[in-house]
């Protein structure tokens, strides 16, 4: 069962003297359930991706492709070329979001409980003695001990790892489907990071809640989840199961990655990409990689790999892909 | 570079702003081009007339052409107002930026003075000063700066302080370079946009406070002229001799204008955020 | 290894005290914080000393003491033999170009309206401008062309590449670096810390590394020091904390890196 179809999207602005493409023909499919890790580096697209999902990006983007959300009465949204108001009726009760700044998500006037309540008028209306109580309840259920204390808490008394619990729980409020959450652990030092993601693990199993977690960290995003979309230079290009990825993984710029983190695993001083990661306001001709491959050819240079379908939905952009069996 | 007028033309206020200024700056610049008249000569047989082919704003008391002392009146205020700036925010610029990169009780000293010197009933001091000064115009100028420099301290020093812990800043420290050097080539030229800002409109405001101060009689006095000894000459019947009060205090009024439009706009090129 | 032990320590840090002043409304009362506590540890030449902790243990503190950027409440730290407390502010400075830091902000690191052609002109003496531009940017891997831009126009690989190239044109003995790839996407990171280590042997630099990154301390460190809530909990040299590590929390970070 999907619950969220991504097909080409695209969002680009015009400068001056060129059109700059921050994603280009970006494409996978979620199951429900499952969590999507999207691993990239810096510049590769992987925050625009979630804006585009999200609708959220400014209105001088444009964007193009086409998203299809299904909600779970077997009903769908198909939402193409920015339809705000679309977008607006699915945030909170069907796709909820978290952010790499927790503080800045949360406003700094309120107390904590009286703005999960507001999120929770919103979206279910009940009476305010129920709101508190299920805001509460939402405190706890994000691993919060003490929760009524925590209710009546400012965002500036709470730690990192708190706050950026609190800002989930505000996301969670609105009983989404879908959650997607954009380096929420970015900020957070090693044993708040992993708390946090042990808590969306749980959240997922316990309440077969979808994820798609954008993350730079390799092995988090390993550890994590289901199916993995690298990007690269604004494209998805590869995109696979989690397992499989990391057993053989299909594009060579997947594979130096892997290699990378196995290598620190081990201890030893893992050998680098040459080159450096194109900023997104470069357009390379062919495949983006192509500087940097050790497996480039001519038509490398000259165009650009569309994806070779690897099994359903997954598939690798590359002329020369490693082996998968 | 963004505040030059060919690309202010997308900013309104900074293109109005300069529009505004522009045109004064040209009337006080043509002016004496314009008239034959000279701005001292009296000639009492004309005493107060409307304005006329050959006088084209009118004569004062005096039966000096109006229309010669509004330049040359213009061309003081402006003098004024830009040199009393000028040294003010050079001394504020000074005192802010070593009081705040220094820190420690230097910083609490010369905060209080800034403190001390607000708080002073300024009127009285101007006036006891400017009283027993008279006619310098030099003084004036120096009375007007040395009691407007604290607003321009203390914007730098606020500026100052949050580019003290930058990194790169940190980084200039560790590499052993002084503090004058520093603050000079490495601090200033990332604050120069508040700074400018607050220039501009600091030229406004000493503009009205001189005009206000000629219009009592204290600031610029006879046989020199300013737009505000002009309204003072007009002020036994504003509304009879309206060619000494309208024109002076439409002068005022664009010049004023035209500054702060000019500050705002460029508020909104360098900080957005903060404009009005 | 065992003949540096012999040799002079370049910097000797002995029962440090950093305090900072915790922020109270109103009052005269002025509560400090402790963020270093009873520190010490000396390091030899040529070595690198890594000190790994939590963000928010005190190790940033330390190096901000042995800049001079905060009065250490209590103990000495001495570079060279020199105490740097007892020293005149100027000959302080004149020592400054020795003890060079690489933040962990590179974004931040360069004057954002300095062309960077013209932040190596404030550092390379003038008449041996040209050659050593050359020797610079070649050591740190970047080409010439980037001396016309401005820091924003880099990426942030090239501007921790400019930051080092900066530091090590004063000549540097002892380069302290704080975080130096932790913001950094892996395979930057990867390149940095190569770099490290070249210049390391080329320029007989020693270092002083701090992170909470166990994976990269172990590429560029020799002896280890583990730190929380501003104490050092171990110090030993990187073989043995890994294989033998005396305290629980030195096993949890190791656990954790090696789990992920």
């Amino acid at each position: 069962m999907n619950i969220l179809s991504v097909e080409n999207l695209s969002a680009h602005i015009h400068a001056p003297d060129k059109t700059i493409y921050l994603l280009k023909d970006t494409s996978f499919t979620l199951k429900r359930g499952e969590t999507l890790a999207v691993i990239g580096e810096s510049g590769c697209g992987k925050s625009t991706l979630c804006k585009t999902i999200l609708g959220l990006l400014p209105s001088h983007f444009q964007t193009g492709g086409v998203l299809t959300f299904f909600k779970d009465d077997n009903t769908f949204v198909k939402i193409s070329n920015r339809d705000g108001s679309r977008f607006k009726n699915l945030h909170g009760s069907n796709m909820g979001m978290v952010f790499q700044d927790a503080a800045g998500s949360i406003n700094p006037l309120f107390k904590c409980g009286k703005q999960i309540v507001d999120v929770l008028k919103e979206h279910i209306s009940n009476s305010p003695l129920r709101d508190k109580h299920q805001a509460v309840q939402l405190i706890e259920k994000v691993g919060l001990s003490d929760p009524t204390d925590v209710f009546n808490k400012y965002p500036h008394q709470l730690s990192g790892g708190m706050s950026q619990r609190i800002a989930l729980a505000l996301a969670l409020a609105g009983n989404p489907d879908l959650l997607i959450a954009d380096e929420p652990t970015s900020s957070l030092d090693t044993t708040a990071k992993i708390q946090f993601l042990e808590l969306l693990r749980e959240l997922k199993t316990k309440n077969n809640l979808s994820l798609i977690l954008v993350t730079h960290n390799l092995n988090d995003a390993l550890r994590f989840s289901d199916s993995i979309l690298v990007m690269y230079n604004g494209r998805g290009i590869e995109y696979r199961h989690t397992t499989d990825l990391q057993q053989a993984p299909a594009h060579p710029y997947t594979k130096a990655l892997l290699d990378i983190r196995a290598a620190l695993n081990q201890g030893r001083l893992p050998r680098p990409i040459p080159g450096e990661t194109p900023s997104i306001t470069r357009s390379i001709p062919g495949c983006p990689f192509h500087p940097r491959c050790p497996k480039t050819s001519d038509i490398c240079r000259d165009t650009f790999p569309l994806s070779t379908a690897l099994s359903e939905s997954h598939f690798v952009c590359c002329h020369h892909p490693l082996e998968t069996n | 570079m963004k505040i030059l007028p060919s690309n202010a033309l997308k900013n309104r206020s900074l293109s109005s702003g300069y529009a505004a200024i522009g045109l004064v700056f040209l009337f006080l610049l043509l002016g004496p081009l314009l008239t034959p008249n000279n701005h001292t000569s009296q000639d009492l047989s004309v005493s107060l007339q409307a304005p006329s082919a050959s006088h084209w704003v009118g004569t004062d008391y005096y039966g000096r052409d109006v229309f010669a002392r509004l330049v040359y009146g213009g061309r003081i205020t402006w003098l004024v107002a830009i040199a009393a700036t000028l040294i003010a925010v050079c001394i504020g610029t000074i005192i802010g930026l070593f009081s705040a990169y220094r820190g420690g009780w230097i910083d609490l000293v010369v905060m209080r003075l800034v403190d001390v010197m607000l708080a002073f009933p300024k009127l009285f001091v101007v006036l006891l000063i400017v009283g027993l000064g008279a006619s310098s115009i030099n003084l004036l100028i120096w009375v007007l700066a040395l009691f407007s420099w604290m607003e321009i301290a203390r914007i730098i020093r606020s500026e100052v302080m949050s580019q003290k812990n930058r990194t790169y800043i940190k980084s200039a420290r560790a590499l052993g370079f002084g503090t004058p050097r520093i603050l000079f080539k490495h601090v200033l030229p990332n604050i120069l946009g508040p700074i400018i800002v607050s220039s501009v409109l600091l030229i406004s405001t000493i503009i009205l406070v001189e005009s206000g101060l000629s219009f009592l009689g204290l600031g610029i006095q006879a046989p020199n002229a300013s737009w505000g000894s002009i309204l003072n000459d007009g002020k036994i019947d504003p509304l009879g001799t309206w060619w000494l009060s309208v024109p002076a205090g439409l002068l005022i009024l664009t010049t004023v204008t035209g500054f702060n439009l000019i500050g705002d706009g460029l508020q909104q090129l360098f900080d957005p955020k903060k404009s009005l | 290894m065992n003949s540096t032990r012999q040799k002079q320590p370049i910097l000797e840090v002995n029962s440090l005290q950093v305090e900072y002043p915790v922020n109270n409304s109103g009052g005269f009362r002025r509560k400090n914080k402790p963020a270093v506590i009873d520190v010490s540890f000396k390091i030899f030449p040529g070595e690198c000393f890594a000190i790994v902790g939590e963000s928010g243990c005190g190790k940033s503190s330390i190096i901000e003491a042995i800049l001079g950027f905060v009065q250490a409440k209590r103990g000495s730290i001495l570079f060279e033999n020199q105490d740097l407390s007892k020293l005149s502010p100027w000959s302080f400075r004149k020592l400054r170009p020795l003890i060079q830091p690489v933040f962990q902000d590179y974004n931040q690191a360069l004057n954002p309206r300095m062309r960077i052609g013209d932040i190596f002109k404030e550092t390379l003496p003038v008449h041996l401008r040209d050659s050593q531009t050359d020797q610079l940017l070649a050591s740190v891997g970047l080409s010439r062309e980037i001396l016309n831009y401005f820091p924003h126009q880099l990426s942030g690989g090239q501007k921790q590449r400019v930051v080092l190239a900066r530091a090590l044109s004063v000549n540097p003995t002892l380069l302290l670096l704080d975080e130096p790839v932790t913001s950094q996407d892996l395979s930057v990171a990867v390149q940095i810390v190569e770099l490290l280590i070249s210049l390391r042997k080329t320029n007989n630099l020693t270092f002083l590394l701090v992170s909470h990154n166990l994976s990269i301390v172990q590429l560029l460190a020799d002896r280890v020091a583990v730190m929380k809530n501003g104490q050092f909990l171990e110090q030993q040299p990187l073989a043995q904390l890994l294989s033998d590590p005396r305290h629980n929390y030195t096993k949890t970070i190791i656990n954790q890196t090696v789990a992920s």
